[in-house]
């Protein structure tokens, strides 16, 4: 259970203006939560706290009971960023930056289609899509519980995002992972989710 | 068919041009390599050819007293008839040897209140912030003569005044260079993928501060020597003894107006040279460890 208690958070120097106010939410083991609503209303912070990246000014969020920032190691809660090429290391070759993930199965990097030959590449000389692809097969290694998916295939052709939902649909649910999917898309939201919730004011 | 044949000549000459290209990148390469070897080996060769001719430099014959520049002694030589070159490859040599000094002191100056200024959190940073921008709010040389008076003159004044106040524009890249990285989504991501901080300032902090850093120190050489020189000429640097450029220089004005151009101009002139040559030698070398071209 992925929970969220009262969670409160406001950028330095904004404490006038919260941006996500006393949200509660939970995610249960494979369930998929849909979470829409306008620009700057708090998605990408959101998933930023419930990952563990940002501590919430007040609320906590819990995974299994125990403060999703106090687990070492590989964390099981784990987030897809929006823009893939901030999230690798721009000096290093694909291949080192996947090794800092451990083993990768032969399995994730076929069925996403990852080439073997971008492993020598550096991320610049790859697409966002490609880079995508990455970062998900390191996000779904055997520990991941939990994966927070903000905005995940925006930037994707509809072919590839309905390639890359329909593997992440099946490895869901073979391993009970549970979800939260971020989206402007309504036609994804109500054909990949089982509860959709809106970030209002 | 046709069509064919065409379209296969634009793949094959695509394919050489792309391969020109290639050979020009590594000639361009090398040749900044070739040119970082050289100007490394030039200066080193008068550092050393320096520290050989100190004891001639200082060697006065009045029998050739006010020689204008000949094979004998290219430089000419001065009023107590020492030989020129030797007192200028003496003088760059000592310039040289301070300037190594006070660059690598005011580089770790830096580092550390870089360094510093971000893992203490904010109130440190606010104030090693205030530092950097008081320091260098006052005219260099004004401090490094200030300092330098302080600090007894000599070779420890000069070598004070000169560390202590160039580091805060290198402090303040690698603050900001700091402060980026820290926040780097890269770096957080493989924090949750269980890399160790240590792991991760080795990985992926240090490949993207050293070039930074790197080029900082080389760049501070040039503005450490000049600096070095012009308080020594202003007479509140090294003492009248020393082979320093600076003393000779101030010397020289007082000859400058009986027609003895040669004491002033091949001193000044080696000065402008070992600068340039350390100035280009910081240029190449960002340019060869710059993160965008460093797959090339």
């Amino acid at each position: 259970m992925l929970e969220g208690h009262d969670l409160t958070f406001f950028y330095r120097g904004r404490k006038k203006t919260p941006v996500i106010d006393g949200l509660d939410l939970t995610i249960s083991p494979g369930e998929r939560v849909g979470l829409r609503g306008p620009s700057g209303r708090g998605k990408t912070t959101l998933c930023k706290l419930l990952a563990g990246y940002e501590r919430p000014v007040r609320g906590k969020v819990l995974l299994d009971g125990r403060p999703v920032r106090e687990y070492r190691g590989f964390c099981p809660v784990q987030m897809i960023w929006q823009h893939p090429e901030t999230v690798v290391d721009p000096l290093l070759r694909m291949k080192q930056t996947m090794e800092e993930a451990g083993d990768i199965e032969e399995r994730l990097l076929e069925k996403l289609h990852i080439n073997k030959e971008w492993m020598d590449r550096y991320p610049s000389e790859l697409s966002g899509g490609e880079l995508q692809r990455f970062c998900l097969a390191r996000a779904l290694r055997a520990e991941t519980k939990y994966l927070l998916c903000d905005e995940i295939t925006a930037m994707l052709d509809l072919v590839t995002q309905a390639q890359i939902w329909e593997f992440i649909l099946e490895e869901a649910e073979r391993r009970e992972i549970g979800m939260l999917i971020v989206s402007h898309s309504e036609a994804l939201l109500k054909k990949v989710c089982t509860r959709i919730i809106t970030l209002i004011e | 068919m046709r069509s064919a044949r065409i379209l296969d000549k634009g793949i094959k000459s695509r394919t050489i041009r792309k391969r020109r290209r290639e050979e020009k990148d590594t000639n361009r390469r090398l040749q900044t390599i070739l040119f970082l070897v050289a100007a490394i080996v030039i200066l080193t060769a008068v550092t050393v050819a320096g520290v050989m001719t100190e004891g001639y430099a200082a060697e006065t014959d009045f029998s050739r007293r006010n020689l204008a520049p000949d094979l004998q002694h290219p430089f000419g030589t001065d009023w107590m008839g020492r030989d020129m070159l030797a007192r200028t490859l003496a003088g760059l040599s000592l310039s040289i040897r301070i300037g190594v000094l006070t660059a690598a002191v005011s580089a770790a100056v830096a580092l550390l209140l870089g360094t510093a200024s971000v893992v203490f959190g904010r109130k440190a940073d606010a104030v090693i912030s205030w530092c950097i921008d008081l320091v260098m709010g006052i005219p260099h040389i004004l401090l490094v003569m200030l300092i330098s008076l302080a600090c007894g003159r000599g070779f420890a004044g000069v070598v004070a005044g000169v560390s202590l106040s160039h580091w805060p524009s290198l402090a303040r890249v690698i603050r900001g260079e700091l402060i980026q990285l820290r926040q780097a989504p890269y770096i957080l991501a493989a924090e949750k993928m269980g890399v160790s901080k240590l792991q991760n300032i080795r990985r992926h902090m240090l490949p993207h501060l050293l070039p930074q850093f790197l080029t900082g120190l080389i760049l501070l050489f040039p503005h450490a020597i000049l600096h070095e020189s012009s308080v020594t000429f202003l007479g509140f640097g090294l003492s009248s003894e020393q082979p320093a450029i600076g003393v000779i220089l101030s010397e020289s004005m007082q000859y400058l107006t009986t027609g003895k151009w040669w004491l002033a101009l091949f001193p000044g002139a080696a000065l402008v040279i070992v600068v340039i040559l350390f100035a280009m030698l910081g240029e190449r070398v960002r340019r060869l460890l710059d993160p965008s071209s460093v797959h090339e």
